[in-house]
């Protein structure tokens, strides 16, 4: 707030971005391979004005080529690539009104922090003054005020993210690009940048579209979501949706903790590790029982009293990880396979030890049955 | 100086693939037979004559021309003695000098300066005045080797002749038809381009000095004379030469390349570009020319005098005067020899007639220039100056 | 910690020791003497600038032909370095390291092989002329390739070449291809990404590369002697002279320190130049 550094787009709220008539950045059947090998596979994607999008996807399944085909660094195989009406799929990076943090930043190591920020303007010719003006603004906004005359190299890992958000904000890009933005910081760091990338995106308001393996961080920052695997789309919406709808057994593994286990569905009863039946709409075939370790609870005795809404699985404690806030146990249930659970109750913690036998229970609405292609 | 780079350039060649090869003065030359005598002298020097060497009762310290070791070793001369021979090879009579009074007395026993330099040498106190009674071989000499000017100093006998040969004009008779009589046939306009000169500064300064000024004792000239010499040379180099060879292997190779007609040259250059196909031949100029006469000596404070002068004896039997002919081309000092010489090398050098072949050159070796200003007879360094005048022009 | 450095410092000293030996004392031991005379060809102590007044007045043509020749060397070499290693580096893809091994290949086989190698192919009887001559594009053998001043640059460019690659893909070995993308990504060409990013951090590489050649070409007199042909004196020649035939050590040595002394000039004027053209804007 108070910032005079604002993106190339009027503010917008999120939802009302994703149904614009006219998206600010619209992938068209965009593609990429590099001879048999497919980077990625020809996808639609509309990001609105005001949007803070996440690619989410595990390393290697395409979020940095996707990332560089919006940015012109690599031209797609197959598709258009319009940004704010105008196609621009052939343009290079220097001609695109997008600006890019990259992964590993790339800043310029033989340059000071204000050197570095003030290129892109430079290269523009623009006024002295102004230079000066929106160089000091960007450095305000990455909190970098007193580091103009230190030489990149000599700043740590996250002054020099917030070196490289700075050189790309001060250019006013209509759509900023973020790389894997904060996969080189450690954690504590991590959480702080995200913090900051947030409060950077509130004030200015801009478009936002980062590339990430991190869940956490995916959840933590977007506003929307696109999940990535092998090349292709598997999911696009918000954290919320995501997490709690994940379509598929890759997405639902790959969004927060997940136990799964396998099953089969006929004449809709659905049956898992032999014992568990209950009834569930649907096609036949192959199913993933999908169960948030937070979502079930454990009780201990000969017959606990669960809901009757309820399901549960006998079995027996095999490890058990106080996680600080909740502990964490790992139960073998019949057959062998191990469920995960987390419950904060101290007095649970107190009663159970390895070899325990306990029961597994959880309310019907709160797994997801997901059916296997 | 081109001593130093042709003992690099014998190595570039060694490198080239024909390993195990001999030059003799470093100076490039190669024939077939010293293919074989190569690997003896070049990698086994130590190991075949100094195979003893752990056993031997001597062990003779050589600093030379390499290859002249070769011919102290031939028949059972080292085994019947049990003498072996170390050898250090010379590039320059300056590097003696150096070595020896460097600290190099009392390590070194036999070295081969030539005649020019001796007398400095033993003026200097770093040659041992030789026992004549034990080299009974010396009346083996031609009577003119004998007599040399040179090997002596006070009626004093300080260095044997051991090799010798001369500085005459050289070319391939296939460009240059007319024989040329006189060193200054190089300035004809119709070998413009095709000349060639050494950077041997003693061999190129006394045939000059004797050309530009018609002297006869081209080492004692005066300031006006070694100016005209210079000019001439710089005559030569700026509008004749085709390069300033920076040694005698290097003109065998131009010779052998067509890049050079007519040079200044030394006898086994014409063996060396036969070798390489060209065919040469050479005269020595009506002005005359430098002749160089190489010795053995022996070092003040030799550690193995009995053992060096079994070798010094040896050197002028007709056996190893005759090998070390045959492998390096040069000329043998002791008439006995002369049957034992390849048909090649017995033809290089007028034996039936050294008298007449030294007063055609204008006398035999000359000696050095003058250390200091004779009056008006300039000095070694002055020449040098002039020397380099010609370099830089 | 204290016994950690000293053990460190203990542990340079055979280092130091040799330095100072083989190479602080016979330097400085040479300096002084170029301020000596020589007499009767013994030397005697003094404090003249005689010898270097005769350095500047009777050898300023060699001196000058010496750093022409070897400023032209140098310029070419770096020039040609930098091209082959930036192509390795950034063009090349895999093929960039074979490619530099084989450059490196021809640090094999010596100065002289070199040497004799150009004789062979620029000779009258060459390569080239043959070739020429084979397909009628000339009928006599053309001589001004050898035994010139040309051919002299051409053999110790040939024979630097691979000295000087290695410090310049060294120095572009080094630099990061993500900061290439993000000049693109704020506006620059290709000109002026390779302007700004690339030749700033190649900088110190090319200076090496510079020095070495240009060191070695100024010092060298072998190469000018066999294949410059009759009009080529570098310095050296006279150096070694002053050393050999003419023992006058305090001319050769205040030659010495005029050629290291003007090498040193030339290497910081090309530093300074190119550090200009490259600085940061
Ligand atoms: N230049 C290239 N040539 C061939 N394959 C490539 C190239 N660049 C990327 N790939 C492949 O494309 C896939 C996607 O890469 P990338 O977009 O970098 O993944 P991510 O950023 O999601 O980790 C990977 O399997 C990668 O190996
Ligand atoms: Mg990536």
């Amino acid at each position: 707030m108070g910032s005079r550094i604002e993106m190339g787009a009027p503010r917008a709220g999120r939802t009302a971005a994703v149904r614009a008539a006219s998206p600010l950045v619209l992938l068209a059947g965009v593609g990429k391979s590099y001879g048999a090998m497919t980077a990625v596979e020809p996808l639609d994607l509309a990001v609105g004005h005001g949007e803070f999008l996440a690619i989410l996807g595990p390393s290697g399944c395409g979020k940095t080529t996707l990332l560089k085909m919006i940015g012109g660094f690599l031209a797609p195989s197959t598709g258009t690539i319009r940004i704010g009406g105008a196609d621009v799929t052939r343009l290079g990076p220097e001609r695109r009104p997008t600006n890019m943090v990259f992964q590993g930043y790339g800043l310029f190591p033989h340059m000071t922090v204000a050197q570095n920020v003030a290129y892109g303007l430079r290269l523009q010719k623009r006024p002295a003054g102004e230079v000066a003006e929106r160089v000091a603004e960007a450095l305000r906004l990455g909190a970098l005020e007193g580091f103009d005359a230190r030489p990149v190299t000599a700043l740590s890992g996250g002054q020099q993210q917030r070196v490289a958000v700075a050189r790309a904000l001060v250019m006013r890009p209509k759509v900023l690009l973020l790389d894997e933005p904060l996969a080189a910081l450690d954690l504590k760091l991590r959480k702080a940048m995200q913090e900051e990338l947030r409060r950077i995106h509130r004030s200015i308001g801009g478009t936002f579209i980062f590339v990430t393996h991190d869940q956490e961080e995916a959840m933590g920052l977007a506003s929307r979501i696109v999940v990535m695997e092998r090349g292709c789309i598997v999911q696009d919406g918000t954290p919320e949706e995501i997490y709690a709808e994940p379509k598929t057994r890759f997405v639902s593994g790959f969004i927060g903790e997940a136990n799964m286990l396998p099953g089969r569905r006929e004449r809709g009863l659905v049956r898992v590790n032999g014992s568990l039946c209950f009834p569930d709409p649907g096609p036949d075939g192959p199913i993933t029982l999908m169960l948030r370790p937070e979502a079930a609870r454990v009780a201990t005795g000969e017959s606990p009293v669960v809901g009757i809404d309820s399901l549960a699985l006998r079995g027996q404690v095999r490890d058990i990880v106080f996680l600080g806030a909740v502990t964490r146990y790992a139960i073998a249930i019949e057959g062998g396979t191990l469920l995960h659970v987390t419950d904060s109750d101290s007095e649970l913690r107190r009663r159970l030890e390895v070899g325990v036998p306990v029961t597994v229970h959880w309310p019907q609405r709160s797994h997801r049955v997901i059916a296997e292609a | 100086m081109n001593r130093m780079i042709e003992r690099m350039q014998r190595h570039g060649i060694v490198k080239l693939g024909r390993s195990g090869i001999v030059r003799l003065r470093g100076s490039g030359g190669i024939t077939r037979r010293q293919f074989t005598k190569g690997a003896l002298a070049a990698g086994v020097a130590t190991s075949l004559l100094g195979g003893r060497s752990a056993r031997a009762a001597a062990e003779v310290k050589f600093m030379g021309w390499q290859g002249y070791e070769e011919g102290l070793a031939t028949g059972d001369v080292l085994a019947k003695n049990d003498i072996s021979i170390n050898p250090t090879y010379m590039n320059d009579n300056n590097q003696l000098i150096a070595t020896a009074t460097g600290g190099g007395m009392g390590n070194m026993d036999i070295i081969t300066p030539d005649t020019s330099y001796t007398p400095m040498m033993a003026g200097i106190g770093m040659l041992e005045p030789l026992d004549m009674s034990r080299v009974p071989n010396f009346s083996n000499l031609f009577p003119e080797f004998q007599t040399i000017n040179g090997t002596s100093l006070d009626g004093t006998q300080y260095s044997l002749p051991y090799v010798w040969g001369s500085i005459p004009l050289m070319y391939n008779p296939a460009v240059v038809t007319e024989t040329p009589t006189s060193w200054l046939d190089l300035l004809k306009p119709e070998y413009k381009g095709k000349v060639a000169l050494t950077n041997d500064v003693i061999s190129v300064m006394i045939p000059f000095a004797m050309a530009a000024t018609g002297t006869k004792t081209p080492t004692r000239i005066t300031q006006p004379e070694l100016d005209a010499t210079i000019d001439l040379l710089i005559e030569i180099k700026k509008n004749h030469a085709r390069t300033i060879a920076s040694g005698y292997g290097e003109l065998a190779d131009l010779f052998a390349s067509g890049e050079v007609a007519i040079a200044q040259a030394w006898e086994p250059v014409a063996i060396w570009a036969l070798d390489k196909g060209a065919k040469l031949d050479w005269v020595v100029p009506k002005e005359g020319t430098h002749t160089l006469c190489d010795c053995l000596a022996l070092v003040t404070d030799a550690p193995d005098v009995d053992a060096s002068y079994i070798l010094l004896n040896h050197g002028l039997t007709a056996e190893a005067q005759a090998h070390v002919a045959n492998i390096n081309n040069t000329g043998v000092t002791v008439a006995s020899a002369v049957p034992l010489l390849t048909e090649r090398a017995r033809g290089i050098y007028p034996y039936d007639d050294i008298p007449g072949f030294f007063s055609k050159t204008g006398g035999g070796p000359f000696p050095l220039w003058p250390m200091e200003r004779e009056g008006d007879i300039v000095s070694m360094d002055d020449m040098l100056n002039g020397w380099e005048r010609f370099l830089k022009a | 910690m204290r016994d950690a450095r000293s053990l460190a410092n203990l542990m340079l000293l055979p280092s130091g020791l040799i330095l100072v030996a083989f190479f602080l004392l016979p330097v400085s031991y040479f300096f002084v003497v170029s301020f000596w005379r020589v007499r009767s060809y013994k030397l005697q102590a003094d404090a003249t600038l005689d010898q270097y007044v005769e350095v500047f007045t009777g050898y300023w043509v060699p001196l000058l032909y010496t750093f022409a020749v070897a400023l032209a060397i140098a310029l070419a070499v770096t020039l040609i370095a930098f091209g082959f290693a930036f192509y390795c580096r950034f063009r090349a893809g895999r093929y960039g390291m074979p490619l530099l091994f084989l450059a490196l290949l021809t640090l094999f086989g010596g100065y002289l092989t070199k040497i004799y190698t150009w004789k062979t192919i620029l000779g009258a009887e060459g390569i080239l002329n043959s070739a020429l001559m084979l397909t009628g594009l000339t009928d006599a053998p053309i001589t001004a390739f050898l035994f010139n001043p040309v051919a002299v640059v051409i053999t110790l460019a040939h024979y630097t070449l691979p000295i000087a690659i290695l410090p310049i893909f060294g120095s572009l070995r080094g630099i990061d291809e993500v900061p290439l993308d993000a000049a693109r990504d704020l506006g620059a060409g290709p000109c002026r990404s390779f302007r700004d990013v690339v030749l700033p951090q190649a900088w110190p590489g090319l200076v090496t590369a510079f020095a070495l050649t240009f060191l070695f070409a100024a010092g060298d007199y072998v190469t000018p002697m066999l294949v410059g042909g009759p009009n080529t004196s570098m310095i050296g020649v006279f150096i070694q002279s002053q050393f050999g035939h003419r023992v006058d050590a305090p001319l050769g040595s205040a030659m010495s320190f005029t050629v290291i002394a003007l090498s040193l000039a030339v290497i910081l004027g090309f530093a300074g130049t190119t550090r200009y053209f490259t600085r940061v804007r």
